[in-house]
């Protein structure tokens, strides 16, 4: 782990902060993501520079609690899981479940714990996509509201 | 041929028929589809242009291409839909799915799905007193501030309950909204019946996540969209609450505020 220096995705990607949080949406599949305030922060701390226990360190001070490295490696799992980092990294979580990962970290964690919530953004948003008048040849390529495929261009 | 001109929300559009009974038909469409958010116009250069025509059957046009034949009753739904989608796509202000009321001079808000009861939702929030803003598009400006969407209500449940029917919100005993607001409340809710009352305050972020799928214009310029997003939300509350019937639903929102 100790080699470990994790390098946040800032390509393809829309970042807006809100209150410490953050919302990221992924342009290549057009997914969104919020972080929590603690996630954000690890995110933002891996720069490819930072390794896991620096990370849990400045975390430590940033939130003034106590976090130990399974904290920080909840973290890039959740990262990881929806491409949020250049490379994938083994943190030892991909295997057990959310839940269990949650409570192997929460009992000890102080702090909001670093989660990612994400929504598929085409699979759910009806209402998302102006896609009136953009060209198509079936309707599968249009997102609703516009739901036909007609003369070329979706409705 | 009659054809009429308008712009609503920036957006020009030329509306053409070759069918005398179905101008007045357009022109109705107008007042209950839109509002009347829209001015008549001269002349269109840009924007889209819609025309009725066909010769068997009635075939709904845009932009010179078929897009819809069927039944007069058919083509005229699917004009009045199209035109809002349009309208919306291509407008100057943002347009968010969702239902919008107004309540003590800020907007509660409810981003949803077609067929997901945001107009029965509307309804009830209107004949507790609270001011029509639009059961399909909470339109906001540069400032994130609300205006007024004023479509007939589409209410279910009058003929059957599948068939909406266009309803004056007056019809019901409400009246619209005058003046755009700041949005006071974003209800993230769907019908569950049975289901109690416990509602999940969400910060920013998670409201935003919930949202950007209704905003219209997002997939088109996500960074401009979250930027504004952010600024519409500040000092909004934001509570995700499954709801049984609408109207106790309604009174229980209002409760909070």
């Amino acid at each position: 782990m100790e080699n470990l220096r994790p390098i946040a995705r800032r390509e393809d990607i829309v970042v807006q902060e809100a209150n410490n949080e953050l919302l990221v949406y992924d342009l290549r599949n057009n997914k969104a993501h919020c972080l929590t305030e603690t996630a954000a922060f690890i995110w933002n701390c891996c720069d490819g520079k930072n390794s896991i226990q620096q990370i849990r360190q400045k975390t430590e001070e940033r939130f003034d609690s106590k976090v130990n490295e399974d904290f920080v490696l909840l973290a890039l799992e959740e990262l990881n899981r929806e491409g949020l980092l250049e490379t994938p990294i083994e943190t030892g979580f991909a295997k057990i479940s959310r839940r269990e990962a949650l409570r192997k970290v929460g009992v000890a964690a102080m702090i909001v714990l670093p989660l990612v919530a994400s929504l598929s953004v085409p699979n759910t948003a009806l209402a998302t996509a102006c896609c009136f008048g953009l060209p198509c040849t079936s309707p599968a390529q249009c997102t609703p509201p516009c739901t036909t495929c007609s003369g070329g261009t979706c409705i | 041929m009659r054809k009429i001109c308008i712009e609503s929300f920036g957006v020009k559009v030329n509306i053409s028929t070759e069918f005398e009974e179905d101008f007045l038909q357009i022109e109705k469409i107008l007042t209950t589809g839109l509002g009347g958010c829209f001015r008549i116009i001269d002349e269109v250069n840009g924007g889209f242009h819609f025309h009725i025509g066909g010769k068997e059957e009635k075939a709904l046009f845009l932009d010179g291409e078929e897009i819809y034949k069927g039944s007069q009753d058919a083509v005229m739904e699917v004009f009045d839909s199209k035109l809002r989608v349009g309208i919306a796509c291509r407008a100057d202000k943002t347009f968010i799915h969702a239902g919008a009321v107004g309540w003590k001079g800020k907007a509660i808000i409810f981003p949803g799905f077609s067929y997901k009861g945001k107009s029965a939702l509307t309804a009830e929030f209107v004949k507790l007193g609270a001011d029509y803003y639009s059961d399909e598009y909470a339109v906001l400006d540069e400032k994130g501030l609300v205006h007024p969407f004023p479509k007939y209500l589409s209410l279910r449940g009058i003929i059957d309950d599948l068939k909406q029917v266009d309803t004056p919100v007056e019809s019901i005993g409400g009246k619209v909204g005058k003046d755009p607001i700041p949005i006071g409340m974003v209800l993230i809710t769907e019908y569950e019946p049975g289901v109690s009352w416990n509602p999940e305050f969400l910060s920013q972020a998670q409201g935003m996540l919930e949202i950007v799928s209704h905003t219209v214009p997002f997939s088109e310029r996500p960074a401009e969209t979250l930027k504004f997003l952010k600024k519409a939300l500040d000092g909004a509350k934001i509570i995700k609450q499954k709801r049984g019937e609408a109207a106790e639903f309604a009174r229980k929102v209002l409760q909070m505020l």
